[in-house]
């Protein structure tokens, strides 16, 4: 988004979130500072401070609202989204406290939750030698949010709506592969290798699933904060499922997410088996190494679809950005990840 | 040689490149920043694609044909490829083999116009 298009979109937002905030505290809410942060896949953030008056308090939010265009990713409403924040926060996982659910500002669905300081961009995280101390925390400080993540009783948080459609025969895995076909097919663009990778899914599909819990989805260096004593807060719910745990496991290992420390395969920040041995510890499950191979090369596939998808928001004109431009051309990175890890299978 | 006087195509991108490089990226904006870096990335890609796109087109040809895709433009060959993929018609292993070979190839072709230093690491 152009800074002049974000000024304009923030005149618009300015006087609807003014008066929500009116509302919700029962004083005169002004917007003092407000900045448009990176966007994600279906929204975009905002830092937004707010004076109350009269008195002096301040209030230091983050906005959480829906980007414009038709979306096909499988994201879920900003009013489940916050609903699985709000079930995070009361569980003890690190994560911004969720204050209000806005229905709308500027006529798309919001919702506000608490600014939390920290580190979110990958590269820096990775090798940003002020982060070394927080590197060394994290394996476990991640496994031990991630743990608590999974222990969240969907049902019992009020999530149902974001449970599958029925008690279908279909393992998680089989929907995950049906939904990456219709996204491939929206594509509309011949991928030889990702149809490779995706027949060598079906092919090579594990066992169902052991359980199914709360799985955020998209859990990952980049979607987390991090402070001098590592990790502050699990950011990006808008992928939060039922499914797998294990995918969540697998996730920050993909390629994508080392932030070019390739070697460090959890993340670009600790050895996969300090990562996973952490998981372990802390979720008290046993991690079967072969499954996580398996979801590596399921992840490496989503991303690849997923940076196409992104794409098409430019092409068709929805949303015109040199930077969704740019991400047709990184699903070759994915793609070539993916077939790697194919042609590697089992004979190390 | 082109018709057209120079700068030649690729020394236009390269232009702009530079000056989204030197000039645009200089700004104390960040996010403008960030989107010049990209755009700046972007015309590298477009510079390499320029230089290499006779050759992959010749040889995705050449690979096409020694699958059995002999017949057609590429972007259709392709596209059946795909589709035969994904009705299993590669499910043999010599014949999973020999497409993944393939794949692996041309993927490593479109790395090597988006991002040589992928390769490298």
């Amino acid at each position: 988004m152009a800074d002049a298009s974000a000024t304009q979109t923030l005149d618009v937002v300015r006087n609807d979130v003014e008066r929500f905030l009116s509302g919700q505290t029962g004083k005169r809410a002004r917007i003092v500072e407000a900045k448009l942060l990176a966007g994600g896949a279906s929204q975009e953030s905002w830092s937004v401070e707010v004076a109350l008056e009269p008195g002096s308090e301040r209030l230091d939010l983050v906005m959480r609202r829906d980007m414009g265009g038709v979306l096909t990713f499988a994201t879920l409403p900003r009013a489940t989204e916050f609903a699985v924040i709000a079930a995070a926060y009361a569980a003890g996982v690190p994560v911004p406290q969720p204050f209000f659910e806005a229905a709308t500002i500027a006529g798309r669905p919001a919702f506000f939750m608490q600014r939390v300081d920290g580190e979110a961009v990958g590269r820096r995280l990775v090798s940003d030698p002020s982060f070394a101390a927080a590197r060394a925390k994290l394996p476990e400080q991640m496994a031990h949010a991630l743990a608590a993540v999974h222990r969240i009783e969907p049902r019992a948080a009020g999530l149902e709506a974001i449970a599958p459609g029925s008690e279908s025969a279909s393992s998680t895995l089989q929907v995950e592969i049906e939904r990456l076909y219709r996204e491939l097919d929206s594509v509309d663009e011949a991928h030889p290798a990702l149809e490779l990778a995706l027949r060598w899914l079906v092919l090579h599909e594990p066992p169902r699933e052991a359980e199914r819990t709360l799985v955020h989805g998209d859990f990952r260096i980049g979607n987390i904060l991090v402070g001098p004593s590592g990790l502050t807060a699990i950011l990006d719910w808008e992928f939060a499922h039922i499914g797998d745990p294990l995918e969540d496991v697998a996730w920050p290992c993909v390629r994508a997410w080392r932030f070019g420390n390739v070697a460090l395969e959890a993340g670009g920040i600790a050895e996969r088996e300090t990562w996973l041995q952490a998981y372990e510890r802390a979720s008290g499950r046993s991690v079967d190494r072969e499954r996580i191979a398996y979801l590596e090369v399921l992840g490496n596939v989503r991303w690849a679809v997923g940076a196409s998808m992104q794409a098409r928001r430019h092409l068709s004109g929805v949303e015109p950005s040199i930077e969704l431009a740019s991400l047709g051309r990184l699903s070759a990175e994915m793609e070539y990840e993916a077939l790697r890890l194919i042609s590697q299978w089992k004979s190390a | 040689m082109s018709l057209h006087d120079r700068p030649t195509l690729a020394e236009l991108l390269q232009a702009v490149r530079g000056y989204l490089n030197e000039e645009v990226a200089k700004t104390s904006d960040r996010r403008a920043r960030f989107r010049a870096l990209i755009a700046a990335n972007v015309l590298a890609i477009a510079e390499r694609e320029l230089s290499t796109a006779g050759q992959d087109a010749r040889i995705e040809d050449e690979r096409l044909r020694a699958l059995g895709y002999a017949a057609g433009d590429a972007a259709a060959r392709r596209r059946t490829l795909c589709a035969e993929i994904r009705a299993g018609r590669f499910d043999p292993p010599p014949r999973f083999a020999a497409a993944l070979a393939y794949a692996r190839e041309m993927v490593e072709r479109k790395l090597a116009v988006s991002n040589p230093r992928y390769l490298e690491s």
